[in-house]
């Protein structure tokens, strides 16, 4: 329990303003006891009025318990300072310029707002410390790019799956909604300190895994120069997707269609073989990479077996160069790959000639040409060959 | 690395692993959603073994030896012995064991192969922690 004066203090709100709230249950107070809780709404309140909510809008949702994720705000201190670029610039030694793109890149308002608190500072001069050391400024930045864009899901994934597995729940069981911002301060205040060391975890796992990929890439793969700063690799690229998706949710709903994609991308996960990654999903789409050709076509071939209903799996593959860049891969072959997998009937593994030519001799497959095919985006028609177990 | 002394050893691994997930409240219920029903062969050494849920409310899983199971199974996966100690161990990746027919699948459900493979995982650790501890013949490095 706080004081009132201590809400108004961390509402922002003045006290007659929140004894008023309160009376017209705006706020959510037993007894005239504020917490922390309460006064976490009173700010939420406050900034809806502001954005022109009407007063009778707002009472339907604190009513509903919808306001109750103001709590959150609390688990975070608001950091201190207000740096310009060029005062950052001379306290960590970067280019203001450069903060500024660093800044940018970050994306949230408070980046955007062009001045840098102290929390801002601190990553800052980690940012120094890195260029420092002599790691290339062109792949820090695709480096800190990463970072954001895989945080920020993260952090959104974290805020929606707390809403909608803990907050709606709540809120259809008619719980009080001062009681559904204590359970869920207290939920969140348990779960917080717990990411921090999972995601580290999962980091380092993930930086071992890779760092054993490379040093097994470097002795493969050819490696090269593609213009400035940007590396070309020679990789395997494969799409898989399911057929008949569009038809499958129109007849089984979204969430049986949600629940079949999440089962799919399951499977393709715990079958790759151990060199191979998925890049990115997109939909039912899955790109994997793999910097062999033999393992991936063949685990294409045999994950198809799999498959004897719809909505069912098809598969383009093509052996190529690319420019990694920002964690993904960029460049015609890809979208040769995806092309072809565009091409791929139900059932199908469809490759190309580069693929054929990395696996001459197969005991277990059998490539079976189906000529030269136009396909959009590509002058010339490519050869593209169906992979199939080779017979006994 | 040796192979299964015989019959009775493999299928005393796989009654092992299946009833410490079974008694597991995180994996049982999940293989049990797998394992609608699952039956794995082993022609070389005359074993099945059938996996189902147990509709008993005591237990998450079921499953048996018989031959002839009252369960017609959704996913059917044969192999030779040799084979399902790689696989169970994660050292035969399914898939490319597929395209090399050194496992052959027969599917009646394609959600039963969507909802094996992930949930599996489990059965190999255990699979391959049992056998480091018990069956050190059978560990492959």
């Amino acid at each position: 329990m706080i004081s009132l004066a201590e809400a108004s203090r961390l509402s922002g709100v003045s006290t007659a303003k929140l004894r008023r709230w309160a009376e017209e249950g705006l706020v959510p107070v037993d007894d005239s006891r504020w917490t922390r809780a309460s006064a976490a709404q009173a700010r939420v309140i406050a900034r809806m009025s502001e954005r022109g909510y009407t007063p009778e809008a707002i009472r339907d949702a604190a009513r509903g318990g919808r306001l109750a994720f103001g709590y959150a705000e609390d688990l975070f201190e608001v950091p201190e300072g207000q740096h310009t670029a060029v005062e950052a610039g001379e306290l960590t030694g970067l280019e203001p310029e450069l903060i500024e793109r660093l800044m940018t890149m970050l994306g949230t308002p408070l980046g955007l707002e062009g001045r840098l608190n102290e929390e801002d500072l601190r990553a800052m001069k980690h940012c120094a410390q890195v260029l420092s050391s002599g790691f290339p400024l062109v792949a820090f930045l695709q480096l800190v790019r990463v970072y954001a864009q895989s945080i920020r899901k993260v952090a959104d994934a974290e805020v929606r799956l707390f809403h909608l597995y803990v907050h709606e729940p709540l809120m259809q069981d008619e719980v009080p909604p001062l009681e559904i911002a204590e359970e869920m301060e207290e939920m969140a205040s348990d779960l917080l300190p717990i990411t921090t060391p999972l995601m580290e975890y999962m980091h380092n796992r993930y930086l071992r895994f890779y760092i054993e990929q490379d040093v097994v890439g470097h002795m493969e793969s050819e490696v090269g120069i593609g213009g400035p700063g940007l590396a070309r690799v020679s990789m395997t690229f494969c799409f898989v997707d399911l057929t008949g998706f569009t038809r499958y949710t129109e007849e089984e709903g979204d969430e049986e269609a949600l629940d079949l994609i999440e089962r799919f991308v399951e499977t393709v996960e715990a079958t790759l073989p151990a060199e191979a990654t998925i890049v990115k999903t997109i939909g039912d789409e899955v790109m994997v990479v793999s910097p062999d050709r033999l393992p991936l076509t063949e685990w294409a071939v045999g994950f198809l077996t799999l498959f004897q209903e719809r909505p069912q799996p098809r598969v383009g593959i093509h052996y190529g160069a690319a420019v990694f860049r920002d964690g993904d891969y960029f460049g015609s072959d890809v979208n040769l790959a995806h092309r072809v997998v565009s091409r791929a009937l139900a059932g199908e593994v469809l490759v190309t000639e580069p693929v054929v030519e990395g696996i001459p001799d197969s005991e277990y497959l059998t490539f079976k040409p189906i000529g030269e095919v136009e396909l959009k985006g590509f002058p010339k028609p490519i050869s593209l060959y169906i992979a199939t177990p080779a017979k006994a | 690395m040796g192979g299964f002394s015989s019959s009775k050893e493999l299928r005393e691994i796989l009654d092992t692993v299946l009833s410490e997930i079974d008694g597991d409240p995180e994996e049982g219920p999940r293989l049990r959603a797998a394992a609608g029903p699952l039956r794995l062969e082993f022609p070389d050494l005359k074993l099945v073994v059938n996996v189902r849920a147990d509709d008993g409310g005591k237990h998450f899983l079921d499953w048996d030896f018989r031959k002839r199971s009252s369960s017609t199974p959704k996913l059917k996966l044969i192999m030779e012995s040799e084979v399902a100690n790689r696989l169970l161990q994660g050292r035969e990746n399914p898939a490319i064991a597929i395209a090399r027919r050194r496992l052959r699948p027969s599917v009646t459900d394609a959600g039963a192969a969507l909802r094996f493979f992930p949930a599996a995982k489990p059965l190999f650790s255990r699979y391959r922690e049992l056998v480091s501890e018990k069956y050190p013949h059978l560990t492959i490095d």
